[in-house]
């Protein structure tokens, strides 16, 4: 809802209607996918959000990086709730279970990708001159990152 | 046990993948930083799912229940490491019902301490049933990967049929020579008065009839009739099954009849078989006491009608399950025409039959249109002449109209026997 409310352009109401219909498409989806207990309704209603807000950006002009990574991060967030509901709704949980574990674990993931994000926007940001310093951080990070897409993918593969 | 990656993980990297291309294409920072979380995410998740070991144990707390009790189906789970989310999935076949609706529970697991479910569950017709199977599915802590587990077949739930209750035993003429509480029609040691005779040397003096003697002016000794066992076979026609789209059937029916029969036999010290007979013909040889009794009960549950086309007859039941002078207590429709073969061939074969013949009409749906009534009316017809064949050939031929008390046709079958004459078939 907060995603579909940044995307509305106000400036006149042509404008309105476009942002508005992509809006009201992302939250139908997402509708959908709880109504129907569809996981896989969860992606494409991710994708409508942030497209939303996308085209938003392409009329309006840019944002601040604030608000796009406020943004990157309830889409994360809204995928990762409806996960958690319709997995709720699918069985009969016993008592006690079940509830806290997952909340938990959503979470980590957020505070962690919120300091990707950070870290992304600070990169976007910030005035960074070419140097040794800048050598340092750099090459270590890309052979991390290297290194943990390799594990993933090692892990993606097993059968 | 099988890996499913959820839906959302290929999304995830899909839209991250486009955000990047886009955002490098354009030089622009806005949609790496949206696709930052979503791939963040992916990987978190590719590098978090684990494989989840658990131990699962199923088991019933009666595994023998009567029809309609119910039974608790206890679930213990354990794992070595934590299991975040896991959803247990229990199919149970339609004889077998759950109490609670849901199909599919959820719940943690922690390391080294084990969950118990209890679930209670109904047993709504007879017959060995193996609940189950269950499936065991486990996602990791993000839910981005989800593996699933077929267990193991569960444990089989043996269901006795609520059987008919029987108060009095069917007129048995011929017995044998060990005791039992079926009075004899030969003469002997025994409670039952007989006759009386003129004394022969070698009686008791305690079986002279003094007031006889003083009578005739000569001794007269009493003739006792002795108690004996009997030998009782029930014989089970498995051809056919009238089934009513409610889920009663006639073969359930004949079933509950044959084990009230049985047992009552049994608790008369009667040694008592069992035939189905059928598309395949099972036997068990006459016996008495308890273990017979749970014997003819395993073997009642094994009992089923399928499908048939061969031609059966009596020639296949082994002479050793029946014993020359054993009563054949038959329960059958008397639809399928071997049925009804075997049971006149028996009966041409010198053997004492009674035939309980389960109504298939209370099963069957009655047509409605004049055609069909007709055709209804002449069946029966037929089904009458029928009767009327084997009572010709001293064969005691009662109608039961299950669930109607067993009793009922018994009684029809006790009167024939009584006032009926053996004839030779």
């Amino acid at each position: 809802m907060a995603i579909a409310g940044l995307s509305l352009d106000v400036r006149s109401g042509g404008l309105l209607v476009i942002s508005g219909s992509f809006g009201v498409i992302a939250l139908g989806v997402l509708a959908a996918a709880f109504v129907l207990a569809r996981a896989s309704f969860l992606g494409p209603a991710v994708l409508v959000l942030e497209l939303a807000y996308l085209q938003h950006v392409l009329l309006a002009g840019p944002p601040t990086v604030v608000e796009v990574a406020v943004v990157s991060l309830a889409a994360l967030l809204a995928g990762e709730l409806g996960q958690w509901s319709i997995d709720n709704r699918t069985v009969r949980i016993e008592a006690g279970q079940l509830q806290s574990g997952r909340l938990r674990a959503i979470l980590g993931l957020l505070v962690v990708s919120g300091l990707a994000v950070a870290a992304v926007a600070f990169g976007a940001v910030a005035p960074v001159v070419a140097g040794p310093a800048v050598a340092i951080v750099a090459v270590p990070a890309a052979v991390a990152a290297v290194a943990i897409v390799s594990l993933a993918a090692t892990r993606a593969a097993r059968p | 046990m099988t890996r499913h990656p959820s839906p959302r993980l290929r999304a995830y990297i899909l839209i991250g993948a486009t955000w990047l291309l886009v955002g490098a294409a354009f030089g622009r920072p806005e949609p790496i930083i949206l696709a930052t979380p979503l791939l963040v995410a992916a990987l978190a998740g590719l590098l978090l799912g684990k494989e989840p070991e658990v131990e699962v144990d199923l088991s019933l707390s009666r595994d023998r229940v009567l029809e309609g009790e119910s039974v608790d189906l206890d679930v213990r789970l354990g794992a070595a490491r934590s299991v975040p989310w896991l959803e247990l999935a229990l199919a149970l076949p339609p004889a077998v019902a759950t109490a609670e609706p849901a199909a599919v529970r959820g719940l943690t697991l922690e390391p080294d301490s084990g969950v118990r479910l209890s679930i209670p569950i109904l047993a709504q017709r007879w017959g060995a049933h193996r609940v189950g199977p269950a499936v065991l599915r486990m996602r990791d802590e993000l839910g981005f990967f989800a593996f699933e587990r077929a267990l193991d077949p569960g444990p089989i739930l043996r269901v006795f049929p609520r059987s008919e209750e029987v108060r009095r035993a069917i007129p048995i003429g011929q017995t044998n020579a060990s005791f039992g509480n079926q009075v004899s029609r030969a003469s002997g040691d025994g409670i039952e008065f007989a006759t009386a005779r003129a004394y022969r040397p070698g009686d008791s003096v305690r079986r002279v009839n003094w007031r006889l003697s003083n009578r005739k002016s000569e001794l007269h000794v009493n003739e006792m009739h002795p108690e004996r066992s009997t030998d009782v076979v029930v014989l089970l026609d498995t051809f056919t099954d009238v089934v009513t789209p409610a889920g009663s059937s006639s073969l359930a029916a004949a079933i509950r009849g044959a084990h009230g029969i049985a047992d009552h036999f049994l608790r008369r010290r009667d040694r008592v078989g069992l035939i189905t007979f059928g598309a395949t013909t099972r036997w068990l040889v006459p016996g008495m006491g308890l273990r017979q009794s749970y014997r003819l009960v395993d073997a009642l549950l094994d009992a089923q009608a399928a499908v048939s086309f061969a031609w059966k007859g009596v020639d296949l039941i082994p002479p050793g399950s029946l014993p020359p002078r054993a009563l054949v207590v038959a329960l059958s429709p008397l639809v399928d025409e071997r049925a009804v073969g075997a049971l006149f061939d028996l009966r041409r074969r010198r053997f004492d039959v009674a035939i309980i013949e389960v109504d298939p009409e209370g099963f069957a749906e009655l047509p409605t249109d004049p055609l069909a009534s007709q055709a209804l009316r002449l069946w029966r017809l037929q089904r009458a002449m029928r009767r009327d064949e084997f009572r010709s050939i001293g064969v005691a031929v009662a109608r039961w109209a299950a669930p109607e008390p067993l009793e009922a046709a018994l009684e029809e079958v006790r009167a024939f026997r009584r006032t009926g004459r053996l004839v030779s078939a």
